[in-house]
Parts: C-alpha cells; structure tokens; sequence
C-alpha cells in the first residue's frame, strides 16, 4: 500500500473546508496531483484507469515530478 | 574494424568489395555480438542487397558517395522501409511496417551506407541505462558486468565494440552522449532539430535529435557532413573555449575535472544560472510530452508497457498542461539567457556523465553523496544542456586500462564544424580517443 502524502492531502482538505457549498473542489491547475483523490480525478481525465500494480510507482513517480515542479520554481529544499 | 572513412575509401578504390566488407561485418557480429544484448534485428537481407547494389555502381563507373560500403546499425526508432518501428517496445512489433526509411538512415543510405541492424533501446527511448524488459540489458563492452548507458546503449556498444564503424541514436536528454561516454566513443547531440527526425519514432518533441556515434573524430565528422548536407571545414581560428564550473564541477569524477583543466588551463570557469531549475524544467517537459504522446496507449494497455517505464509515462500523463506551459516558458526564458552568455565562446567544456558504468546488478549512481538509480540520473550533465538546444558532443578521455568516460564539447547554435576542429586537435594531442575494448573485432 503506497503512503499517503501528507502535505497535499491537507491541503486538499483545506480546500474541500473552504469551498462554498455544493462547488466542487478543483486542484490548482498548475500543481502536480499527488493525494490520492487528485490522482483519481487527473487519471479519470486523462482516460486512464491505473492499474493497481502501478499505483505505487506512479504516486512515487508524481512525487518526484512535484519535488521538479517546486525546484524549477526556485524553491532550493 | 577498420573506420568508416577507411573501408568507403578501400571500397571506392577498388580494392575490396561492399560485400566483402559485409560478409566480414555479419560474421564478426554473429560470432560476437550476442553477450552485449545490442541487437534487436539482424538485416542480412536488405544488407546484401544494399551491398550488391554499391558493387554494381562500382562495376558501372559510378561513385557510390563518401560511405561507400561502410555498414551500420541504427536504434530501434528509426523508420526502416519493410519493418514496424517498435521504440524498442512489444506494444509496437506487429505495428504496420513503415513504408519508406527515416530521413536519417536514407541519407545514409543514399551516400553509399549499408544498413545491417537494429538496436536495442530502454523502451520508448525513457531511460537512461538500456535495460529493456523485451530484448534485455545491454552490456557495456569494456565490462560486461556494467551498463552501457541508455537510452541508445546498442547503437554505442556496437561501435565500441568494434562491430560497427558508425551507428545512429536519438538524444533527447542524453541518451547519445551517456552511451557514449560509458563506452568510450564519439557521440553527437546536434543543435536541436538540426539533423533530420523524419521517421524517428518521437520521445519528447521539444528535446528530440537524431545523431551518430563514431570511433574517430573524422569519421564523425564525414558521418555528420553526409547527414546535415553541410561541409565541416577544418581549418579556421583558435577557438575560444571555456570550463563549466557549479553543479557541473559538483557530481564529476576527478579525472573528468583534471582533464577539463589541463585541456584548458586559462580558460574561463563560467556557471550557467539556474542549472538545476533548468533540469527540474527539462524534466517536467519530458515527462508531459512523453506521457500525453503515450496516453492512448496508456489507455487502452498500460500493463503491456516495460515495467520500468510504465509508471513514469502515466505519471507524465497525469501532468496539467498549466505546470507544461510554466516550463516551456522557462525554457524559452533560459534558452535566451544561456545564448547571451556564452555568445564569446566556441567550445564549451563539461562531463559527459558524473561517473563510469554502472554495475548492471545494483544500477545506482551517486548524486550529491546519496545513492540514486542509474536511468533516471546519469543524464544530469546533459539534460540541462538538451534544454538549450545547444550542440553537444561527447568525447572519450583516452585512459587506457581504466573504464571508459567522457567529457561534452558543448558549442554555439550551429557550431559542430568548431567542435569537430577542437576535438580533433584533442585527439591528436592524444588527450582524448576511443580504445577498443580487449578482444575487440
């Protein structure tokens, strides 16, 4: 079973607290999707079903996309 | 093997025949090739009557063209006329065949070359290390126990190999001159877009280039005049040469800096800015292009992909196009700010990889004292310069009786013809040149 990150799933939630009622809560544009529910919804997008076997592998490999994403953006962590 | 210069000029004399040169060539592979795990398809057929056809000018008076005779392999991605291009996938090997032959391999072909094989590749050319779930890992010539780079690892082994004067490869973030440098031979990354793609299966549009790998300079250059159409001249100015220095001085291994600095003792240290955001971007590209090209496939048969590049293509299909747009504009942003500052220099020097071959059993390199797997890592010296466009090529140090590595000639747009005369006069100096690998053809 492949570990939740923490960090977008919290923000996830934050922003699930903060929309207005019945408005569905969408991921920034711009970020990588990396809690589980952004995966869903970029995979359900793209058409693609992710195979069980790969679910680890691909949210390892988004995170590191992320860690891309946050670095080309001047964030030197 | 003799060079390709020599063989075009002994079968342009008359002093040998293409099919001679053939006979000799498919021998050689059939006895040897088979522990590298290089090639995917032997072409005798087309080979024969490729070289039957360069004899019948040769009987008729009429000159071939500067390849003459000279046989040659190329990677898994090129279009050849009769074959499905496969990418080096099996999602591919009963696609229809292509109709014509890439630009790239009719050029070749045109100038007299005589194709023999296809080679192997990491699928879908995402990787850095050739280790191919379909055909295998392929091995490194001077160390059988380590890998030849990637993602073009057959075309490289066969030349370093002595079992092909020339070969072609793609290059998208390295995957010409990691192979190269882990084998020890030339290997060409041209100013992007510079050299035909026609027929070449795509990976990442933006970085994609077709180019050749050789085992002498010269032949590098013939090579590279038959492909671009242009002339290299050898003649002009001392070139104005300058050392990479930050991240690229970082993660080199100690013979690389030493050579760097005794090829170019007063030559200027300059540091590209932002060389890491850089890579961070080329990344994101990649992973965006190479997912969304895929995302149908993806789609419809994700477990038929190789395991190892699966994940990372659905990862890249599951990029927003806003973050794709966010780099492709710090890439048009940075292109224009590396062309300004390395516009008072010719020749640009850098390692070609961090370190030699890695072990295929434990395919791990280091980065910044942490353990980090060989395919995603061993380009991080080229990826950020795949994000210029600027062309690259890769230079074995000659260092008999160590493993193979090699440094990067990085050049001006349009500058091969500087980088050739540079690593000519380095090869001559005997500071660089391809040792072929003990037993060698």
């Amino acid at each position: 079973m492949p570990r939740v990150p923490f960090f977008p799933s919290f923000q996830l939630a934050l922003r699930r607290w903060f929309a207005p009622a019945g408005e569905a809560v969408v991921a920034d544009p711009a970020q990588v999707p990396q809690a589980p529910e952004e995966i869903d919804a970029a995979a359900a997008e793209a058409g693609i079903v992710i195979p069980e076997p790969c679910a680890p592998g691909v949210a390892a490999n988004l995170a590191l996309l992320a860690s891309h994403a946050a670095r080309m953006r001047g964030d030197a962590s | 093997m003799k060079s390709a210069a020599e063989i075009a000029r002994a079968v342009r004399g008359g002093e040998c025949s293409a099919m001679q040169v053939l006979e000799e060539c498919l021998a050689a592979i059939k006895a040897q090739a088979a522990p590298l795990i290089a090639v995917t398809r032997l072409l005798e057929e087309r080979a024969r009557a490729e070289a039957g056809r360069i004899d019948a000018m040769i009987a008729d008076g009429i000159d071939p063209g500067p390849l003459a005779g000279v046989p040659y392999g190329v990677k898994d991605l090129f279009d050849v006329a009769g074959l499905p291009t496969t990418a080096g996938s099996t999602i591919y090997a009963d696609a229809p065949p292509a109709t014509t032959d890439a630009e790239a391999v009719a050029r070749l072909r045109d100038a007299g070359a005589v194709l023999v094989a296809t080679l192997n590749m990491d699928e879908f050319a995402y990787g850095f290390a050739t280790i191919n779930a379909a055909h295998g890992t392929t091995r490194n010539p001077h160390a059988p126990s380590r890998l030849a780079g990637g993602s073009s690892g057959g075309s490289a082994a066969m030349v370093a190999a002595g079992l092909l004067p020339l070969s072609l490869g793609s290059d998208t973030n390295g995957s010409i001159r990691v192979p190269a440098s882990l084998t020890g031979i030339y290997g060409l990354k041209p100013t992007h877009a510079d050299l035909p793609l026609a027929g070449v299966f795509p990976f990442a549009e933006s970085f994609d280039d077709a180019g050749p790998f050789t085992a002498s300079i010269a032949d590098m250059r013939l090579v590279w005049e038959v492909l671009s159409g242009k002339s290299a001249a050898l003649s002009g100015n001392t070139p104005r040469v300058a050392r990479l220095g930050g991240r690229f001085r970082e993660n080199a291994d100690p013979d690389q800096l030493a050579a760097i600095d005794a090829l170019a003792p007063d030559a200027p240290l300059i540091e590209l800015p932002d060389i890491a955001r850089a890579r961070s971007a080329a990344f994101l590209i990649t992973a965006y292009e190479g997912g969304h090209l895929h995302r149908e496939a993806l789609a419809k048969q994700a477990m038929a992909f190789d395991p190892a590049t699966r994940d990372r293509l659905i990862a890249g299909a599951l990029l927003p196009r806003a973050l794709y747009d966010e780099a492709q504009a710090f890439r048009a942003e940075y292109r224009a700010r590396i062309e300004v500052l390395v516009a008072d220099h010719d020749v640009l020097l850098a390692p070609a990889t961090p370190c030699t071959a890695p072990p295929v059993d434990d395919p791990r390199i280091t980065i910044d004292g942490k353990l980090v797997p060989a395919r995603a890592d061993l380009g991080i010296h080229t990826q950020p310069i795949s994000f210029t466009g600027l062309p690259s090529l890769a230079v074995p140090l000659y260092r008999p009786g160590a493993l193979p590595l090699g440094l990067q000639l990085i050049g001006r747009p349009h500058g091969e013809a500087e980088l050739f005369r540079f690593a000519a006069g380095l090869e001559e100096q005997g500071a660089i040149g391809s040792i072929p690998p003990p037993g060698a053809a």
